[in-house]
């Protein structure tokens, strides 16, 4: 392997990869049934937005408390929330992980350490205070991080959340997606001050602008980040800066934007961006690897009714959703193992080969547990 | 409230205060959490920034954590800036989990109104608002010893519960309360008079007033039964209905607005459920359709104290 000047492991990247490439199968799973009209209900797509939960995943635990917004399907799938669970939450049914009472927006799974996620932009802020706060008098090592976009940043809940955060040095960081848009209104439409982190640092914390797509330099900035939090030292407000790809809700593409420019931040997106980099890398061959995100060369078919595509890459996360469709009752999720040894052929390989905790473990362990609230 | 907060204290090292100035030397704007702070430290009681928000926030958070916090906002007039925090987040919780986490926290507000000179903005009752939001239980004490007694259950209770008090109560009734963990169980209202002739219902300060006014009644050979609700959510209608069979009238009385005021919805009740046995029209009596004025002048004749109680009785009584 040649990836000698990466500044990361690059077991860390695989798995950093492994993990994006679960939220766009799944992202695209529910964009595909969407638009085929196999099922429906509201949705907040993250297109573009993967590296930043991925990337946070492997530096957290599920002891680790977090809280997210109704964009925030990533944030869940990084976090561990069984695939299962939340597809059936999502389409309110009765075994989702909720109970099908909370749906997407409102996915809740003390389990994975998803405790609250709301709907209400910058609801969750405050609420994650108080997650620290027991943290903190309980003396344990837990961080909280709590997700909001930049549209947040204009809203009082946040501002107060931050300020009590800071007063009280709460090991929580405020993680804020920026990804251009509040809404349908970009940001110089509704601020003068775009520098998001510096208000950290006016109400006395630390504030970081990082970059949101970029795997190393973000896992490196986090890492210091959550080590600062977990050793007690206060509050971190973190810009991760990212771009979202898609509308507000819906499918498709973000429509508000110059095509031009959408199609810088496309090649900007970090999903086959990390993927280029693994092979660049010579972490991952090529030929194997480029098959996973599904763009080229896929092959694509209606899998019994539920208009998942078929990618290989995909296919491990894409099979687990499909299940959870078909049998309504089951709640182990099957994952097929030992399809092939080539380098970073699936998911699966990516997680078996870095020696990461595949997710899919995870959810396999603790599977069968969920409804026992 | 003092005492029943002590003895949470002592029992749960997970209870907690937080709210504004909460902490001593004052002890609270009204001194119900006198020395608690002396006594146990600045994490069990938290003075916070004026940022309701981030009060509720803070206490739904560790709440679901498991902790059992006591946030206190100093009057219900700021619901209005915590709100979302309150009916979308705390009461909801539970719910929206499927049951997976939930929100064991209390809430302590004081109740304006009834005194004259505090205005439009530190008067209000704003209870109706918590009651159209299902998942919060409200309770609302009329005197010293069910303060007690419901706060203790409230802080125990596994849900998001309120208790409001009523700001005359703390400045002008002393009595005394029983030693030791003493609960009033939360949903069970108290028949505080017997009367035959008619039932008046009402709950916090105002009962105090419908006490005075059955008194006044029972001089004019009107036997009016007096039920104190103590808990607003969930509602005893039990005792309610029981009371109203034998009776055969029924009025709410409180300080609240009366459009669209917790009165007309329990009115409401009692004619659709009663409708047979009633010898007049189940009504309500609440304050008028005004914001509360500064001057007691105007404000004691716009929300019902003991003499506008005792005219509405006579009319339904005549009727």
């Amino acid at each position: 392997m040649a990836q000698s000047n990466l500044a990361i492991e690059p077991e860390t990247l695989k798995a950093i990869y492994g993990q994006m490439s679960r939220i766009r199968a799944v992202d695209k799973a529910i964009q595909a049934g969407l638009s085929a009209g196999k099922f429906m209900f509201t949705y907040w797509p993250l297109t573009g937005q993967e590296c930043i939960p991925a990337t946070i995943s492997q530096l957290i635990t599920k002891d680790d408390y977090m809280v997210t917004t109704y964009r925030g399907i990533h944030d869940q799938v990084a976090k561990g929330v069984d695939l299962y669970g939340m597809f059936a939450e999502a389409l309110g049914r009765e075994d989702g992980v909720n109970k099908g009472k909370g749906g997407s927006p409102h996915i809740s799974d003390p389990s994975s350490g998803s405790m609250v996620t709301t709907a209400i932009v910058g609801a969750g802020a405050p609420i994650a205070n108080g997650l620290a706060i027991s943290a903190k008098e309980r003396g344990e090592d837990r961080v909280t991080i709590v997700n909001f976009g930049d549209g947040a940043t204009s809203i009082g809940a946040v501002h107060e959340a931050m300020n009590l955060a800071g007063a009280w040095k709460l090991p929580v960081i405020f993680m804020c997606q920026n990804n251009e848009w509040g809404e349908y209104t970009p940001i110089p439409k509704y601020t003068a001050s775009p520098n998001f982190y510096g208000r950290a640092e006016a109400l006395g914390f630390r504030g970081v602008q990082l970059d949101g797509n970029d795997p190393v330099a973000f896992y490196n900035g986090m890492k210091d980040v959550i080590e600062h939090v977990r050793a007690g030292k206060g509050p971190v407000f973190v810009e991760a800066k990212t771009f979202r790809l898609g509308p507000h809700a819906g499918v498709g593409d973000n429509m508000n934007v110059d095509k031009d420019y959408l199609k810088t931040k496309k090649e900007q997106a970090p999903v086959d961006k990390t993927r280029a980099l693994l092979v660049e890398a010579g972490i991952c061959r090529g030929s194997r690897c480029h098959r996973r995100s599904g763009e080229e060369g896929s092959r694509r078919g209606d899998c019994q009714g539920d208009g998942i595509d078929r990618d290989p890459g995909e296919r491990n996360a894409h099979r687990r959703l499909r299940r959870s469709l078909r049998r309504p009752g089951a709640r182990q999720l099957s994952v097929p193992r030992g399809r092939g040894r080539t380098a970073c052929r699936n998911e699966d390989d990516v997680h078996r080969r870095s020696g990461a905790r595949r997710p899919a473990d995870r959810l396999r362990q603790k599977s069968g547990s969920l409804h026992s609230g | 409230m003092l005492d029943a907060q002590q003895i949470a204290f002592a029992k749960n090292p997970e209870v907690f205060i937080l709210g504004e100035d909460v902490g001593d030397p004052q002890g609270g704007v009204f001194g119900t959490n006198k020395g608690l702070q002396t006594e146990y430290g600045e994490t069990r009681v938290r003075p916070t920034p004026i940022a309701e928000q981030a009060i509720i926030g803070a206490a739904l958070g560790s709440s679901i954590a498991g902790m059992s916090p006591i946030a206190e906002i100093m009057f219900t007039d700021f619901f209005g800036v915590c709100m979302d925090q309150i009916y979308n987040h705390a009461a909801k919780q539970r719910y929206m989990s499927g049951a997976a986490t939930h929100a064991p926290m209390t809430i302590r507000v004081q109740a304006g109104g009834g005194m004259g000179g505090f205005g439009a903005q530190h008067s209000q009752s704003m209870e109706a608002w918590l009651l159209h939001s299902p998942g919060i239980k409200v309770v609302y004490p009329s005197n010293p010893v069910d303060a007690k007694g419901l706060l203790a259950s409230c802080i125990e209770d596994p849900d998001p519960c309120v208790q409001i008090e009523a700001m005359i109560l703390l400045y002008t009734m002393k009595g005394e309360v029983p030693v030791g963990d003493y609960k009033i169980p939360l949903g069970v209202a108290k028949v505080l008079r017997e009367g035959t002739d008619i039932t008046l219902i009402s709950y916090g300060w105002m009962v105090n007033q419908v006490l005075a006014a059955a008194e006044e009644l029972a001089k004019e050979g009107i036997s009016a039964e007096v039920i104190d609700l103590r808990t607003l959510m969930p509602i005893d209608y039990h005792r309610v209905l029981d009371s109203v069979k034998k009776t055969g009238r029924a009025m709410v009385v409180h300080a609240a607005v009366e459009f669209c005021g917790y009165g007309a919805e329990i009115a409401s009740t009692i004619n659709e459920e009663l409708w047979d046995k009633l010898k007049a029209p189940a009504t309500r009596l609440g304050a008028a359709y005004a914001p509360i004025a500064y001057s007691s002048a105007i404000e004691f004749t716009q929300v019902p104290g003991q003499a506008h109680v005792v005219t509405r009785v006579k009319d339904i009584m005549k009727a």
